[in-house]
């Protein structure tokens, strides 16, 4: 039995999709050296699970380089994964094979972002939105002409334009062109890969509400990449936060926004100018820069810049002792912290260090028991300029000692906004998950 | 209240195709004073980098400042005279080599969107600061070269003095940008022009440089330009803003004035179609249509094609850019629209919005 016969019905609201364990690792280096010393992975999603119901939009969300473009083509086959499993209307499509999955593809259909570079200017109008139709020998000719141009019309645009080019559209109508295209074989499924991010705020509107109509009349399934939170609360049903390969938070859109629990998406939430000049305010700054994905941080990926770092047990510190350490901390990795060196070469007495030290990062005196020894030895290697050692003294005794280090989170909690579950992969919540 | 710095009257830059003149930027007036961040937003194709390349004179072939003029401290950047048959530079006006001198970099600075094209990919970061700052100003080596780093990591540049030799390819997108920052402001110029700077960046960094623009400007007093499309960012950092549409101004004033005592349509219109993050919006209202080439522009207002409010009046009469407020402090609102006007704009009947679809 081939792939396409063991298609299920899904009825709205039912699963349409289903992702588990989804995993893509690239080889960072895959050059005749990598083949003799070995290269590492680049881990650009890893062991990512959720569901989209029929008819309802799910938007990945995260900065560039979290893997929501890999998830979205990964999800689609459009990328083989290392590992996990993807099921659409009931078919495993990692079983079968690209030949055996293409009449699939007439269900799931992509819109990308660039609506210059993603419609062929040899080819009319009329044409673009016939050839899916035409791979999948669907309809006759004169069948696949009358409906490009009624597709047409559903996307606001005029019958007479299928004789046209797409260089003589505007941005957003050309993204509508797309959208017909991807309607053509009638799909359960479209993908949308940030499909307003290269539109005009106002023309952004039009095309978002066409979308929203669309899915109101023809039952579509949406699955939207986006970085923009503000495009995306506006689409979506459910949102998922990706930071580093891995999701953050999933939750119903207004719960995610409302409630939202994970300290990155509450970063990200608070970073977004919001178009009202009466609601300014000070916002929190996320510090430093995402990390590699080449051997990203154990446990939380995002650990290593959470303002919320859960302080480790063993060192026994009040929560005040904890926040001056982690400034300190900070201050250490980030070389911010730098003494008047006397020369070139030389060192300073530790004495010196230490005072400065207190002075700026434990004005009521340093920790005791190990935290406090910890600090005296990274206050030696910085009297010695041994910046590197300094480093990684705070790093593996202060952070890699936490629970956010030593074991991923993943949890439900239940949502406070409306009746459904929320998924946060954060320690905080290891009390309260359901 | 602050002194004027800059001031830009009845700007005009056209650009000479082969399928007709441009009109760019087509009778363009703001002011800039010390220590204010001054917005200019709108689409794409409205004028605005046109505009801040004018005004520092980096317009090119086949590109041509046809009129107006540009006073920034007392020296004219560009001034006309009329001969009776054409419009000649006065003599006054500064002279190319003055311009890059005295102007441009020490005086002015520009950072644009995308600090790939900006930074050098084969010279070092810190030396691209370092030789900056020695052309601007009157240090050299061993102390340009603290300075450089010093203000690499006034930026927020993480180990700015290990950082100093690597190369623009190893920094992030973000570090790339806070680069340009750190580079123009090195020069100490009492203006800088940011074009988009923060547009390609992802939100979280573009948080942190919109807090280090704020903390840097109250520091040094400085005065900006902003050019942005994102209302977002107008609301979080601007004074003043002044919103374009195709090649014109068409409302200017403090920025709470503009948000909520909004004057002209477009204005509003362009508030009324972007989704908010704060809050859920049911439907948005686009704006109809998209903007028309600046090569013809629509008669009468260059809106009325997509104006909600338009009325007959608008197809034929131009209106005038004028003050149609002022807040507590004398600050003036400004906006060009008949609403504002006597020429029956009230009692005429309203227009059918065609637009192509």
């Amino acid at each position: 039995m081939s792939a396409v016969d063991q298609l299920a019905d899904v009825g709205m609201g039912e699963t349409l999709l289903e992702i588990e364990g989804l995993t893509k690792h690239f080889q960072s280096d895959t050059g005749l050296l990598a083949g003799i010393f070995g290269s590492e992975d680049v881990e650009a999603v890893d062991d990512v699970s959720f569901e989209i119901a029929k008819g309802e939009t799910v938007a990945l969300v995260g900065e560039s380089g979290c893997g929501k473009s890999t998830l979205a083509r990964t999800v689609l086959q459009l990328i083989q994964p290392t590992d996990g499993r993807v099921a659409f209307k009931g078919v495993e499509l990692t079983d079968w094979s690209q030949r055996q999955l293409r009449p699939l593809r007439r269900d799931m259909q992509m819109i990308f972002q660039d609506p210059q570079s993603s419609l062929n200017p040899r080819m009319k109008v009329g044409q673009i939105i016939e050839e899916p139709m035409q791979a999948h020998d669907m309809y006759t000719k004169t069948e696949r002409r009358e409906r490009a141009k009624e597709l047409l019309e559903r996307v606001e645009l005029e019958r007479e334009y299928y004789n046209r080019y797409p260089h003589e559209f505007s941005g957003g109508q050309r993204q509508r062109i797309n959208l017909a295209r991807a309607m053509a074989t009638d799909p359960d499924l479209i993908v949308c890969d940030e499909p307003v991010s290269a539109l005009d705020v106002s023309v952004q509107a039009q095309v978002l509400n066409t979308m929203r109509d669309l899915q109101e009349e023809y039952g579509f399934t949406y699955l939207v990449i986006s970085h923009d939170l503000s495009v995306v609360r506006y689409i979506a049903d459910r949102v998922a936060v990706m930071y580093l390969g891995h999701i953050a938070e999933l939750a119903e859109t207004e719960e995610l926004y409302e409630n939202p629990q994970h300290p990155y998406t509450q970063a990200l939430l608070d970073a977004i100018p919001i178009p009202d000049p009466r609601s300014r305010d000070a916002r929190g700054t996320l510090e430093g820069d995402v990390p590699s994905p080449i051997n990203p941080p154990s446990g939380c990926r995002f650990r290593t810049r959470c303002p919320s770092l859960i302080r480790p047990e063993e060192l026994d510190l009040s929560a005040d002792e904890w926040d001056q350490v982690r400034r300190f901390t900070r201050a250490v990795q980030r070389r911010t912290f730098v003494p008047e060196y006397p020369d070139e070469d030389e060192g300073l007495p530790v004495g010196t260090i230490t005072d400065a030290v207190d002075a700026d990062y434990f004005p009521e005196g340093r920790p005791d028991g190990e935290a406090g020894e910890i600090i005296d030895e990274v206050c030696r290697s910085i009297a010695d300029r041994e910046w590197d050692d300094a480093q990684e003294l705070v790093t593996e005794r202060f952070e890699e000692t936490s629970i956010c280090a030593a074991e991923r989170p993943r949890y439900t909690i239940p949502a406070m906004v409306g009746d459904g579950v929320h998924d946060v992969s954060c320690h905080l919540h290891r009390d309260d998950a359901i | 209240m602050a002194e004027t710095i800059l001031e830009v009257t009845d700007l005009k830059t056209q650009f000479y195709t082969e399928r007709g003149v441009v009109r760019a930027v087509d009778g363009v007036s703001f002011d800039v004073k010390q220590g204010e961040i001054v917005g200019l937003v709108g689409e794409s194709g409205a004028g605005k980098s046109v505009t801040t390349s004018s005004v520092l004179r980096l317009i090119e072939e086949p590109g041509e400042v046809v009129g107006g003029e540009v006073d920034y401290m007392g020296r004219t950047i560009v001034g006309f005279e009329d001969t009776g048959e054409e419009l000649v530079p006065r003599d006054e006006m500064l002279s190319e080599t003055q311009m890059r001198d005295r102007i441009r970099g020490n005086e002015i600075a520009i950072i644009f969107q995308d600090p790939m094209e900006s930074l050098n990919p084969v010279y070092t970061v810190g030396g691209q600061v370092k030789e900056f700052i020695e052309l601007n100003r009157d240090i050299s080596g061993k102390e340009a070269k603290a300075e450089a780093i010093e203000m690499l990591r006034r930026v927020g540049i993480p180990e700015a003095a290990e950082r100093y030799g690597d190369y623009p390819h190893e920094f992030s997108g973000g570090m790339r940008q806070r680069v340009l920052i750190a580079m123009a402001l090195g020069c100490r110029p009492n203006l800088i022009i940011a074009d988009e700077p923060t547009t390609a960046l992802d939100v979280t960094v573009e948080g942190q440089i919109l807090e280090l623009v704020n903390d840097l400007q109250e520091e040094f007093g400085t005065s900006f330009i902003w050019v942005t499309h994102d209302m977002g960012v107008v609301a979080e950092i601007c004074d003043r803003v002044n919103v374009m549409y195709l090649g014109q101004i068409v409302e200017q004033g403090p920025v709470d004035e503009i948000f909520h005592d909004t004057q002209h349509p477009y204005t509003k219109a362009l508030l009324n179609s972007i989704p908010r993050p704060d809050r859920t919006v049911g439907d948005l209202e686009p704006i109809e249509g998209t903007m028309p080439s600046a090569r013809s522009p629509p008669s009468g207002c260059r809106f009325h094609p997509r104006c909600p409010d338009a009325r007959e009046p608008c197809k034929e009469a131009e209106p005038v850019f004028q003050q149609v407020s002022e807040t507590s402090d004398g600050t003036a609102h400004r906006a060009s629209c008949l609403k504002h006007e006597d020429v029956g704009y009230w009692e005429a009947d309203a227009l059918e919005v065609e637009v192509e679809k």
